[in-house]
């Protein structure tokens, strides 16, 4: 545990009041102590005061089913970071045991084809090719006013290609100027983040990074949330500095462009009752709380009804903190468990801003044979947005 | 392995059965600052059946056994003092079987959490009235075994007064059943009540019959400032003598006045010796009466300023600075040790003198919070334990403040129960006949001593 020194006067910290049961989604849904913040700070401190030694397989185990969703954190009484402190034993629990299996495959699959899937790098923009907006009319890899990055998710995953090619023909439509980054672009780099290969993470960042400051672009926008806490919060960090760019996500830039009048929405848009999924690394972690809301509000026949735990208490979806990569069941029962809250408001739709939120409440949805929609913004606003992109 | 291990693991199922050394750390404490031993074996079973199941096997192989809910107990009730012991974690069994609007009853399994029960029954128009400040975590079963009161302790008592019946898988692994639906009760024993707080020393309970209320029509919040503690403990004297039980009524000293404002400043004035929150609840036409009663005998008390909540959110904010307090203590020392004295309602300004004078000649730093309403205080004391000068002066303030409250006709505990943490005070307060009664009904119950040993008392005393 020498490793983690400075996070020690941090975990013995935690006073065992239990309080991050209520906030931990993999608790609500397991029961198990090991997977609540008490508990792993528990096996952290007994690393420290020698009841174990070193970061074993079975800690690695627990550690890797968190969701970095930052929820207990942000509710702990003494304020301990339980999810900074899950990260660095992530960290140092790779140094002790090596990369686990499942890390192993989406690491080469970076590695060598630039996304987590392992598909062909040359298939990455082949969802442009189905969208509705005429793709030669689309710049990609040219300077413009933005980048879009669109994610691996939304580029390989065909579930939810309908997030990028949604998103662009409201660029388009809005007479944004806007390039895509084509077949270069790679992951992000949040699932080597966040399991633990910061160097990894590094230079896959640094690649993306020189991609769009050797197109003179200043302004990246992504609709992703895990691209943007990659490109927000981490990149500063691994460059040790400004990148020198302005990150964007979706709903902000859709916001904006609401409130100038950009965005015309048909009237006889069908009546329509939808809920709203906060995704945790925009909401939680940056307060992009209302703009999406705003979006929503905006769009004839459109009714929110809120679930019971939204904002800065939003559940996680169930997919972050490479949950579904290390625990696939595991995420497939905290996604069923906020179908539940959605289906509680008796919402026809959710509606949400990330593309691993919408893929997981998909399974989610599927899993428990609920009755409800799971769309992305992007693709709630072009459904009902009058365009010549037809 | 074990034979009888694989026998467990076959009752409950693959994925309720933990061994992993690393699993079970986290089932050696609960929310106490004491570190007990770590357990053997955590099972989460699912029905009664595997609960009884279980205890078979636990009482032929004289094994520990301790029932576990949330783990949010503050006396070290859950904490295991034997590295063999079998932890039955009953967060597991958590449905809400039944609410029963024509009787005015739930049943509900040990596992539920409070807090949802509670919102559950409200959504129908009724009232569940306890509610612990762990609510949001703690479980049904947990508040059953520990008594567990709250705020509302004051005009509607603790769980006690809402359990109707129980079933209760005992040490030999027989099913109890105690009670009924029925709100009148005059049948042999009251069996329901003797397990109601016997911190599962003498059975497992698993199913809970609980009664219900209306829900009140109206309620008023108000915050009471007072420049002296004195004359904030006379008033909450004052306002029962007068014949008025509010539904709540809260009290916070300076020093935990002055720790919010530090780290979450909710402009309650940090030179007031202390505040009162007093909420009143029932018919509206009677509560706006009551609440000009409860102000005027803050008056004659002295009372700084008095301020009702003119709307939901007003109310919200005075009740959210209430629950910034224990956040506040964990951000101000590494440990808070909380304590539960109650005494007769007449003796509570003496009780907060006493506290306040007990501090001084130790020189340990205590902030107070208390359930004025029901003589409830909850003395912390902000320490660092790994210091062993302060340490040793922490125990013994610890302890004279519980004998102080014995002292003055009260007892160990409102609502948290003895645990480890007071278990060797229990003889001051019961006397020798009083244990010696309670250790023949746990010998009749419990002759192995296999439930939740070495809580409760010392069996030297």
């Amino acid at each position: 545990m020498k490793e983690l020194e400075s996070y020690k006067d941090r975990a013995f910290k935690c006073t065992r009041c239990g309080f991050c049961q209520y906030h931990c989604p993999v608790y609500t849904v397991t029961g198990l102590e090991p997977l609540v913040a008490r508990g792993r700070l528990e096996m952290v401190k007994a690393g420290f005061d020698g009841r174990m030694a070193g970061f074993s397989e079975h800690l690695m185990k627990r550690m890797n089913q968190c969701l970095l969703c930052g929820n207990c954190a942000q509710n702990c009484p003494p304020a301990v970071e339980t999810d900074k402190i899950v990260e660095a034993c992530r960290i140092a629990g790779i140094k002790e045991n090596g990369v686990p299996a499942q890390l192993m495959t989406i690491q080469k699959n970076i590695s060598e084809e630039g996304n987590i899937t392992g598909e062909r790098r040359g298939h990455r923009m082949l969802w442009l090719k189905d969208a509705k907006a005429a793709a030669e009319e689309v710049k990609v890899n040219k300077p413009g006013e933005y980048a879009y990055f669109t994610g691996c998710l939304s580029a390989s995953s065909p579930s939810v290609n309908s997030i990028p090619q949604s998103f662009v023909r409201i660029l388009k439509t809005a007479d944004v100027d806007f390039t895509l980054l084509g077949e270069d672009e790679n992951c992000c780099g949040y699932p080597l983040a966040v399991g633990g290969l910061t160097g990894d993470a590094l230079k896959i960042a640094g690649e993306n990074i020189r991609m769009v400051q050797k197109l003179g672009i200043k302004k990246v926008v992504t609709s992703c949330s895990s691209c943007y806490h990659m490109w927000k919060e981490y990149y500063p960090k691994l460059f040790e500095g400004e990148t020198g760019l302005e990150i964007v996500h979706s709903t902000q830039l859709l916001a904006g462009l609401a409130a100038e009048g950009k965005l015309k929405f048909r009237e006889e848009h069908r009546p329509v009752t939808v809920t709203y999924h906060d995704p945790c690394n925009i909401g939680r972690k940056y307060g992009i709380f209302d703009q999406p809301r705003d979006i929503i509000k905006s769009i004839p026949g459109v009714t929110l009804k809120e679930m019971r735990f939204i904002r800065e208490d939003a559940r996680c979806c169930g997919g972050g903190g490479n949950l579904e990569i290390n625990d696939p069941a595991l995420s497939g029962l905290v996604a069923q468990d906020r179908i539940k809250q959605a289906m509680e408001t008796g919402a026809e739709v959710i509606v949400t801003a990330c593309q691993q939120c919408t893929r997981t409440l998909r399974t989610g949805a599927r899993l428990s044979g609920a009755k409800i929609k799971v769309t992305d913004i992007c693709e709630l606003v072009s459904e009902a947005l009058i365009s010549e992109w037809e | 392995m074990n034979s009888y291990k694989e026998k467990l693991k076959a009752i409950v199922g693959e994925g309720n059965y933990f061994e992993e050394y690393e699993d079970l750390l986290c089932y050696s404490y609960d929310a106490t600052y004491l570190t007990g031993e770590t357990p053997a074996i955590v099972l989460f079973p699912t029905t009664t059946g595997q609960v009884s199941d279980i205890m078979k096997i636990a009482y032929d192989q004289e094994i520990p056994v301790i029932p576990r809910g949330a783990g949010t107990c503050i006396a070290g009730n859950y904490m295991p003092v034997d590295n063999r012991t079998i932890i039955i974690e009953l967060k597991r069994m958590n449905k809400i079987v039944e609410i029963d609007r024509e009787n005015l009853t739930a049943t509900v399994e040990a596992g539920v959490i409070t807090l949802e029960f509670a919102q559950a029954v409200e959504r129908l128009g009724l009232f569940y009235p306890p509610d612990p400040a762990s609510q949001k975590n703690s479980t049904i079963g947990g508040n059953v075994a520990l008594n567990a009161g709250g705020p509302r302790g004051a005009k509607y008592g603790n769980t006690l007064a809402y359990v109707l019946g129980l079933e209760v898988v005992l040490a030999d692994g027989r099913i109890l059943k105690t009670g009924s639906k029925c709100l009148k009760q005059s049948s042999g024993y009251n069996l329901t009540k003797l397990f109601v707080g016997s911190e599962g020393t003498l059975g497992i309970v698993t199913r809970v019959i609980l009664k219900l209320l209306p829900k009140p029509e109206a309620k008023k919040t108000m915050l009471a400032i007072f420049n002296k503690l004195d004359e904030a403990a006379q008033a909450v004297s004052g306002i029962i003598a007068g014949g008025i039980i509010p539904a709540t009524l809260e009290l916070m000293d300076n020093k935990t006045i002055a720790l919010i404002d530090q780290f979450k400043p909710t402009g309650f004035p940090p030179d007031a010796e202390a505040v009162l929150i007093i909420e009143v609840d029932g018919p509206a036409a009677v509560i706006d009466d009551e609440l000009n009663q409860i102000i005027e005998i803050c008056r004659e008390n002295s009372v700084r300023a008095a301020r009702t909540a003119q709307n939901a959110q007003e109310a919200e904010e005075i009740w959210e600075a209430r629950r910034a307090s224990y956040g506040v203590f964990t951000r101000a020392a590494r440990s808070a040790l909380t304590e539960d004295i109650t005494v007769p309602r007449n003796r509570f300004p003496e009780m907060m003198r006493r506290i306040r004078e007990i501090a001084d000649k130790y020189r340990v730093d205590v902030v107070c919070v208390a359930h004025a309403g029901d003589g409830n205080t909850h003395p912390s004391i902000l320490a660092d334990l790994d210091d062993e000068d302060q340490k040793e002066r922490v125990e013994k303030a610890m302890e004279e403040t519980a004998l102080a409250g014995i002292e003055l006709g009260g007892c160990l505990s409102g609502e948290h129960g003895i645990g480890v943490v007071k278990k060797n005070w229990m003889i001051h307060e019961h006397g020798a006949v009083g244990l010696a009664v309670m250790q023949s009904i746990k010998q009749a119950l419990d002759p192995k001593n296999i439930l939740n040993p070495g809580k409760l008392w010392t069996f030297e005393a």
